[in-house]
């Protein structure tokens, strides 16, 4: 167990998965609840081409996919509200538009040096004092903003429609919310990758809900799993020689089959107790 | 508690008027040259079939819709300055009943206009939550998750939020729709509780027999004013065909005007099974 530890890379490793995955599990109850599991999945996939444009154009990588992200979270919001193209339509060209951008340049610049692979699929090897410190400062940031606009972002997640009618400014929460969604995704892409953060996000909130009803014990359940998912995985991805990425990934899946299982045999259980009960 | 005498209204101010109103969203007008008057106290019926106007009508009270031509005044000013006078309850069918969240945190939400600087509600709107919870009757369920709730007190957590800021005027959009007999007198006895505590209830419904005709004043709508008067006076066949654009038969039953169903018999005749 403590093995690993004796390394730099993999302390770093240990302390970003699990904070992003803590994050992941914190933005998750939101997205979740606000049924946007797909524009997770979207945006990663955005903030690919971002990357990748921040790299060619020297940006500082952090500012420039967050930027990147919270455009096209932006656009396809206007593009959704203010046209007649459904919200999973426009998320399926722009976010897709925004990758192909990325591969294409990738495939143009061939003199690469950094691997795109450890971005598609998540790397325990290349984390950095400076990705350390921006995880730290964006779940800073991430935190205290969700809890400073929490009775807002809870109103509009559950009313959207008559949030505005009682005096909250839905359109604020929303571009607010977008941009720390932007932000946790670019600071997870490093550990998990851009093909396996969708689930990261989802996984833990799902799981959360299927255990409690109460929208507060969620948010603690989804932190504590997603934090905890991203440990079991990282270590999972050293010991097995496995991405980082996929290795959450597949941990998570395994307790959301798990709370699963749990749910149908607690309901068996249920019924069982009344039948007997009536018997 | 059944109030047999009707309210006496003590006031003849009006509370709200509706000033030859054009009113819609983006750019489809929905209703067009309204003028209505409503005073404080009133207890009002919007009457229409779907697509009439009923949602818009109450939404460009609450300062909601696009607003084409002509004016509205609460309490005798324009605009929308005055929304915390106003209280709405919204269609139950637009509720994810599976969110979680407990009966207490949606009454609270009635009060977020009150306390913006902070994350967390104040003492004040708290304790003006647990003061609507207690006359509802859903101060025990607090803490239950909506889905655990009968159907008379998912409205009445609704009712809640929409009464905790105090408000002059309520708005309800179809409180009846889909559900039973018993919780639909309930309700219906409730509104009138409030209504004899001098708030205006306006209430947007589709249901002519079991809401609209039990109601001192009804406004039939569909796309326009059709017609505004007590259900004594206005429920006539050509009235209610016109708002329906259908043929509707009025009848009456113990000084009520209702309308009858036409004899129509669907499916197999199994009158030879039975």
């Amino acid at each position: 167990m403590l093995l690993p530890l004796q390394y730099d890379f993999f302390v770093r490793a240990i302390l970003v998965g699990t904070l992003v995955g803590g994050l992941c599990g914190l933005i998750g109850v939101y997205v979740v609840l606000r049924r946007m599991a797909y524009i997770g999945h979207g945006l990663s996939h955005s903030i690919f081409g971002g990357a990748v444009v921040s790299y060619i154009m020297s940006i500082n990588f952090f500012i420039g996919a967050s930027l990147w992200g919270f455009l096209s979270a932006i656009l396809i919001t206007i593009t959704s509200k203010k046209t007649n193209v459904s919200s999973d339509s426009s998320i399926g060209i722009i976010t897709t538009a925004s990758f192909a951008l990325g591969i294409a340049l990738i495939s143009r610049y061939k003199n690469f040096t950094r691997s795109f692979d450890a971005a598609l699929f998540g790397n325990i090897l290349g984390v950095t004092k400076e990705d350390l410190m921006s995880v730290i400062f964006v779940a800073l940031l991430v935190s205290i903003v969700v809890f400073v606009i929490y009775k807002y972002l809870l109103f509009t997640t559950f009313d959207p429609v008559n949030a505005a009618y009682y005096g909250v400014s839905v359109g604020w929460v929303d571009t607010v919310f977008s941009l720390i969604m932007a932000a946790t995704v670019v600071v997870s892409l490093q550990i998990l990758g851009v093909t396996m953060i969708a689930s990261t996000i989802i996984i833990p909130p799902v799981i959360a809900r299927i255990l409690t009803s109460n929208f507060n014990k969620m948010v603690i359940i989804s932190v504590l799993l997603g934090a905890f998912s991203s440990l079991v995985g990282l270590y999972l991805s050293f010991y097995l020689d496995i991405s980082s990425g996929p290795a959450v990934v597949l941990f998570s899946s395994f307790l959301f089959i798990i709370s699963l299982i749990y749910s149908v045999v607690n309901r068996k259980i249920r019924i069982f107790l009344v039948k007997t009960k009536m018997d | 508690m059944l109030h047999n005498e009707p309210h006496k209204y003590e006031f003849e101010e009006p509370i709200i008027q509706l000033k030859g109103l054009s009113c819609g969203y983006d750019d489809e007008p929905v209703l067009t040259d309204v003028n209505l008057t409503i005073k404080r106290g009133d207890f009002v019926g919007i009457l229409g079939p779907s697509g009439s106007g009923k949602t818009t009508l109450l939404k460009s009270i609450m300062g909601l819709a696009n607003i084409y031509k002509g004016e509205i005044l609460i309490e005798g000013d324009p605009g929308q300055k005055n929304r915390s006078s106003i209280g709405y309850m919204p269609q139950m069918a637009q509720i994810d009943w599976d969110f979680p969240i407990t009966v207490e945190q949606i009454v609270l939400m009635g009060t977020i206009a009150t306390n913006k600087l902070f994350p967390w509600y104040s003492k004040p709107a708290r304790k003006r939550a647990y003061k609507i919870m207690d006359r509802m009757s859903i101060l025990e369920v607090r803490n239950k998750h909506i889905s655990e709730l009968s159907g008379g007190q998912k409205q009445r957590a609704f009712l809640a939020r929409a009464l905790v800021n105090n408000p002059h005027i309520l708005l309800l959009d179809e409180p009846t729709s889909g559900i039973d007999i018993r919780t639909r007198d309930e309700i219906m006895h409730l509104l009138d509780e409030i209504n004899h505590q001098d708030v205006t209830i306006i209430v947007a419904t589709h249901e002519i027999n079991a809401v609209a005709a039990h109601l001192p004043r009804v406004i039939c709508v569909n796309r326009a004013i059709v017609a505004d008067g007590s259900p004594k006076d206005i429920f006539t066949t050509e009235i209610l065909s016109e708002t329906y654009g259908s043929m509707v038969h009025v009848t009456e039953y113990e000084g009520l005007a209702l309308v009858a169903e036409s004899p129509h018999i669907f499916g197999r005749d199994i009158s030879k099974d039975l």
